[in-house]
């Protein structure tokens, strides 16, 4: 395991580091919308996760009704998630729909998190403190 | 360290590129022809927007792969549908 940890630390600090550049991203002048580049990153975040459970699925890793509820799980997220990028775009979000969209990608994490191992490597930096 | 150890970190190391590569590119992507732009007003809130746009989700269900392995398993994506 301590090889492991050692082979893996090189690769997970590139990751973070790639994801640290990634928000620094926007151009100059533009910092104040260095919340709308995280969003972004997030929402590719959870394409990964989809895209996990998808192949979990499809190389035959999940049962047909852990499948189904994952899907329902991804369901409840997007329908959240999109309702607070609206929000965002006209200025309205609020912090309880944050938490919304935040317990909703839990639950998904929950659900798959046993059919993509290596779920909490890829989530992003942004997420972690909350 | 066994020839299967090191493949499973060579797969998942590759993923926690991918993964990170994949949303640098994509931000850079999306405000690369900001790049030259003066910060003004409507440049920042233009860039935001499409920032926002890019960020948007698809439904599940209209998801060509996930739709096929639903109907499957003998179950209509449409049922699983949220919102029209």
């Amino acid at each position: 395991m301590r090889v492991f940890r050692s082979a893996l630390a090189p690769l997970l600090g590139l990751t973070l580091l790639l994801a640290a550049c990634a928000s620094q991203q926007v151009p100059s002048g533009y910092e104040a919308i260095k919340t709308e580049a995280n969003l972004l990153e997030v929402s590719k975040y959870f394409q990964g996760i989809r895209a996990g459970y998808v192949k979990a699925r499809q190389d035959g890793l999940m049962a047909p009704e852990q499948f189904v509820l994952a899907v329902k799980a991804d369901q409840s997220f997007t329908a959240a998630w999109n309702v607070y990028i609206e929000a965002v775009k006209a200025k309205k979000d609020t912090v309880q729909m944050w938490t919304t969209v935040v317990n909703s990608l839990g639950i998904l994490e929950g659900l798959v998190k046993a059919w993509v191992p290596d779920l909490i490597q890829k989530k992003p930096p942004m997420l972690m403190g909350l | 360290m066994s020839l299967i150890a090191i493949m499973e970190l060579v797969t998942l190391g590759i993923g926690l590129v991918k993964t990170g590569l994949l949303s640098y590119l994509e931000v850079k992507g999306v405000l690369a022809k900001y790049q030259d732009k003066a910060a003004t007003p409507e440049n920042v809130e233009a860039a935001r927007q499409e920032l926002l746009a890019a960020a948007k989700i698809p439904q599940a269900v209209d998801d060509p792969k996930i739709r096929a392995l639903l109907e499957e398993i003998g179950v209509d994506p449409e049922t699983l549908r949220i919102g029209s």
